[in-house]
């Protein structure tokens, strides 16, 4: 084979890569393209971040509640053991109280992780597009239960509405 | 008719604390024999072979919510007037109304005192 041959062939070679990039570059644009959710970005994101900061309230508000009913417990005169009976029952009933926020930030957390999962959902798909695949994963499924729109766990402040509104609805 | 205090209680709730938590309020009011489920499959199979007076369900729990359970208790011919209150996170205008049209006898939203628990159990049960 002549110089020439070869320039050619080497010069065919690198155009049919160009060309193969270019491919690939515009499948994952498009791909992405398919991607974007602004739901993601506004809507599960911002909520994932406003249910941490309303674990940090609770779980501060708990220990707050826990400590106070000990401090009380270590500040009574045992001088009236009856007395000191009743004000210890009482300390140990609010420490009950203070520890559903287990419960709630459980809750809490169960959300955070379902934004979490839609998030690596989303990395995933983008992992398939810059690889080629034509295939792009499917979304997380939503649950199938029927009342699952009922399902929404602890309201965020200004959200739910009060027990007061809840008696008038029994009364 | 005077509350009977040693009258099986049902306390059904996916997390452990809450179900400690609800348990010692419960004996502080006096009420001697609490059983515990942590979903309402395993309440449905409980209530099916126990008399129980009264049933505290948490909404929020796998693979049967509470509120599944309260439509099944409701529709069952035996359970169907069993005393139900619902203690949830769920605090929208639509669950609350959801859960009455079943037919829940009370409902309490997390986190809660002793003292509207024990409002509560006198709505639903009587003085005690």
């Amino acid at each position: 084979m002549s110089s020439n041959d070869e320039n050619t062939a080497r010069i065919k070679k690198l155009t049919q890569e160009c060309v193969d990039i270019v491919r690939t570059i515009l499948v994952a644009r498009r791909e992405m393209g398919r991607l974007h959710d602004p739901e993601l970005r506004e809507v599960h994101l911002p909520r994932a971040s406003e249910e941490i900061g309303a674990i940090l309230a609770m779980t501060e508000a708990a220990t707050n509640d826990i400590m106070l009913a000990a401090e009380d417990m270590m500040a009574l005169d045992m001088s009236d053991p009856d007395y000191a009976a009743e004000q210890v029952n009482g300390a140990c009933m609010r420490i009950f109280e203070a520890c559903s926020f287990q419960d709630i930030t459980g809750q809490r957390i169960a959300n955070v992780l379902k934004t979490l999962q839609l998030v690596e959902s989303k990395i995933g798909q983008l992992e398939n597009a810059w690889a080629g695949a034509s295939a792009v994963e499917p979304e997380v499924a939503a649950p199938a239960a029927t009342d699952s729109a009922l399902l929404n766990g602890p309201a965020l402040e200004g959200e739910g509405i009060e027990q007061d509104f809840v008696d008038q609805l029994f009364a | 008719m005077a509350v009977q205090m040693n009258m099986p209680i049902l306390i059904v709730d996916d997390y452990r604390t809450m179900l400690r938590i609800v348990r010692n309020l419960l004996s502080k009011l006096g009420f001697t024999d609490i059983d515990e489920a942590a979903d309402g499959e395993t309440a449905l199979a409980m209530l099916k072979s126990r008399e129980y007076g009264l049933v505290i369900s948490d909404w929020n729990m796998q693979p049967m919510t509470g509120f599944e359970l309260l439509k099944v208790v409701r529709a069952d011919d035996v359970l169907k007037t069993m005393p139900f209150i619902m203690v949830t996170a769920e605090s929208k205008v639509e669950n609350v109304v959801a859960a009455r049209q079943a037919g829940v006898n009370n409902y309490i939203i997390k986190p809660f005192s002793g003292a509207v628990l024990k409002a509560k159990l006198k709505a639903v049960l009587g003085e005690f």
